[in-house]
């Protein structure tokens, strides 16, 4: 699944409408407890893990890419 | 999207082996917009979960889950370790609830005493009819435990397990057992613990609620009656009528469950694609055929598509379609099952001996081993003597709170609380170090409210912003952290607020309530007090205090 997929998925809402700018300042639905299950979810998804500091500095979508970027799965 | 695209979807996410807790957790959000056209057989029942941590996400992957069990859950998830008030306290959210099935999940380290689980034992087997499910004590790692690990975690078991001996509605749920099973260190405190005090990974949610599951299908006898078995590469490793009944390899693992299931009084039958001559040849005469014909009240041997073989036995055996379960190891006939009959449950036939579906009655491990007569009654009454109820609860915590006007080194807690609080909050109006700063210049009342208890301190966890206008107060904001909500504490902090009121000859304070979706919590605090509603809209509720009303704060907390 691709990690817009994903996130739509979490979030219950439509994965065309995500950008890179999308975030938990401008998604209602992008809640602390939907963020948990994200970086839950996109672990399991991409077979990879995250530290606490890379999750801790999320912010956006564009973020989420840049770090399964450096992690060599995206 | 029909109701029935939602439970074959659900079909499919159970026969996942790789499913996730959002897999899950998705569906279900789709599933309550549709509740309204669930079948007649699909019931409807309610579960509460109560614990000492996060488990926020657990409810609702039981809720996916248990439609694939025929049922649709309520569920009622316990606010943030409060479980003990919701225990003791009668007029509690969880019994008004009224739920069927109570899961408790207690991390050991939240434990003061051993009384405390006895008040907990007792307090329950009082306040409710339902069924208890009280999972047992793990060990944490070394990095969190205060408990004097091991062998405290073993006492406290011990305490639990005699504690429940005499009541018949409670089971132990052996969690350190389930943990040891699925992998503890993969699940049980990983880095989730510090992003959000979830101690059970949100990855383990799936295979618990199964293993949950088993109560509530006991409970409302939605237990299955009927399993149904397909033969070739299911019941055996090869196609009898292709490689011959000698070359044929009985899955004998795989039988030996299947008769512990036909002990209990599970109806076995078949539903195979073979000529009827061959495949009663393998079960008659192979010797790896620990099932023999006369295990199976019915089959169905033939050419026919197994939908209708399936409606075949149904009719046979007299049993509707949803006391069934299909196990077929191929793809197109467990879809094909799914799809025309969602009544009925494709089980995966790695997942059988999981399975929640044939559970009834006391017949957990645990529950086998309680052998002992009840003596629910006569212990019950011996309890109301000495039970607490929550306020007796609370006066042991030794409760304190200090209020003090805000300081330019307070500044930075004030506004994040008010950027971050969201359930005890009544208006959720979110300010910066500079909104707040301005405020005191104008004149307006900034308090801030620590908190502390016997277990330790727990710094700022409460503010107040009121704004004067001649002799009446506006309660601009007021909210408290989660972590210390169901203590009563809001009531002291309004108790200094009216005191000072009075003080400054005020008259009238001024409260509004602001819904949002988070601060249910918060809806009926001014109400309860003696706060009157004077204005709505869909907005905003207005409400107002006289200052002249009696207030009554309660006595187990110090005031500083």
């Amino acid at each position: 699944m691709k990690v817009e997929e994903i996130i739509g998925k979490i979030l219950n809402i439509d994965s065309t409408t995500i950008k890179d700018e999308t975030s938990p300042e401008n998604t209602s639905e992008w809640d602390s407890f939907n963020g948990l299950l994200l970086v839950s979810e996109l672990e399991k998804n991409f077979n990879v893990k995250f530290d606490i500091e890379e999750i801790i500095a999320v912010k956006n979508v564009g973020d989420i890419k840049s770090i399964l970027k450096k992690h060599k799965v995206l | 999207m029909e109701f029935k695209e939602i439970q074959h979807k659900i079909s499919n996410i159970y026969a996942d082996t790789s499913a996730t807790a959002g897999d899950y957790i998705s569906v279900g959000k789709k599933l309550l917009d549709f509740q309204a056209d669930r079948p007649q057989y699909i019931r409807k029942t309610r579960v509460a979960f109560l614990s000492s941590f996060t488990i926020q996400g657990l409810p609702e992957v039981f809720s996916s889950n248990a439609l694939f069990h025929n049922l649709f859950v309520n569920t009622y998830n316990a606010p943030y370790n409060q479980f003990t008030q919701e225990i003791l306290n009668v007029e509690s959210g969880l019994y008004k609830f009224n739920p069927y099935v109570i899961y408790i999940l207690i991390d050991a380290r939240d434990i003061r005493d051993n009384k405390h689980i006895e008040d907990l034992v007792s307090s329950l087997s009082l306040n409710t009819n339902a069924k208890i499910v009280f999972s047992s004590f793990a060990v944490s790692p070394k990095k969190y435990d205060n408990t004097a690990g091991v062998v405290k975690v073993k006492e406290l078991n011990k305490i639990l397990r005699e504690a429940v001996n005499n009541f018949k509605n409670f089971s132990i749920f052996d969690f350190e057992d389930f943990l040891q099973r699925i992998g503890k260190d993969e699940y049980w405190y990983t880095k989730f613990t510090e992003l959000g005090d979830i101690r059970l990974t949100m990855d383990a949610f799936p295979a618990l609620s199964e293993e949950f599951m088993e109560y509530i299908v006991a409970r409302m006898g939605a237990t299955k009656k009927c399993l149904v078995l397909d033969l070739d590469n299911t019941l055996w490793k090869g196609i009898v009528g292709e490689d011959g009944v000698q070359n044929i390899i009985p899955d004998v693992n795989l039988q030996e469950y299947i008769l512990t299931l036909y002990e209990k009084g599970i109806l076995l039958a078949i539903n195979s694609k073979n000529n009827k001559k061959d495949a009663l040849d393998a079960i008659n005469n192979h010797p790896d055929m620990l099932l023999k014909k006369e295990h199976f009240a019915a089959y169905c041997i033939n050419w026919n598509d197994k939908a209708s073989n399936m409606r075949e036995l149904a009719k046979e055996l007299n049993l509707s379609l949803d006391s069934f379960v299909f196990v077929d190891d191929s793809a197109f006939e467990q879809d094909l099952v799914r799809s025309s009959l969602p009544e009925i449950a494709v089980v995966p036939i790695d997942r059988l001996k999981t399975y929640a579906g044939f559970a009834s009655g006391s017949l957990t491990k645990e529950d086998k081993k309680r052998s002992q007569m009840y003596k629910d009654e006569k212990k019950r009454d011996e309890l109301k003597v000495k039970s607490l109820d929550v306020n007796d609860y609370l006066k042991t915590l030794e409760l304190k709170v200090k209020i003090k006007e805000a300081s330019e080194g307070t500044l930075p807690r004030i506004s994040q609380l008010t950027q971050k609080t969201n359930q005890f909050n009544l208006a959720t109006r979110r300010y910066s170090e500079v909104n707040i700063r301005d405020f005191i210049k104008k004149g307006w009342k900034v308090w801030t409210l620590e908190a502390s208890d016997k277990f330790g301190d727990y710094g700022i966890v409460g503010v107040v912003v009121l704004e004067p206008k001649d002799n009446v107060w506006r309660i601009d904001t007021l909210l408290l952290s989660c972590r210390i909500l169901g203590r009563k504490i809001e009531e002291t902090f309004f108790e200094y607020i009216l005191e000072n009121a009075r003080k400054e000859q005020i008259l009238t304070i001024v409260g509004e309530f602001i819904p949002t979706q988070k601060n249910k919590p918060s809806e009926a605090f001014l109400t309860s007090i003696g706060f009157k509603e004077i204005s709505k809209n869909n907005k905003m509720f207005v409400y107002e205090y006289d200052t002249k009303q009696d207030f009554e704060s309660p006595d187990f907390i110090e005031l500083n």
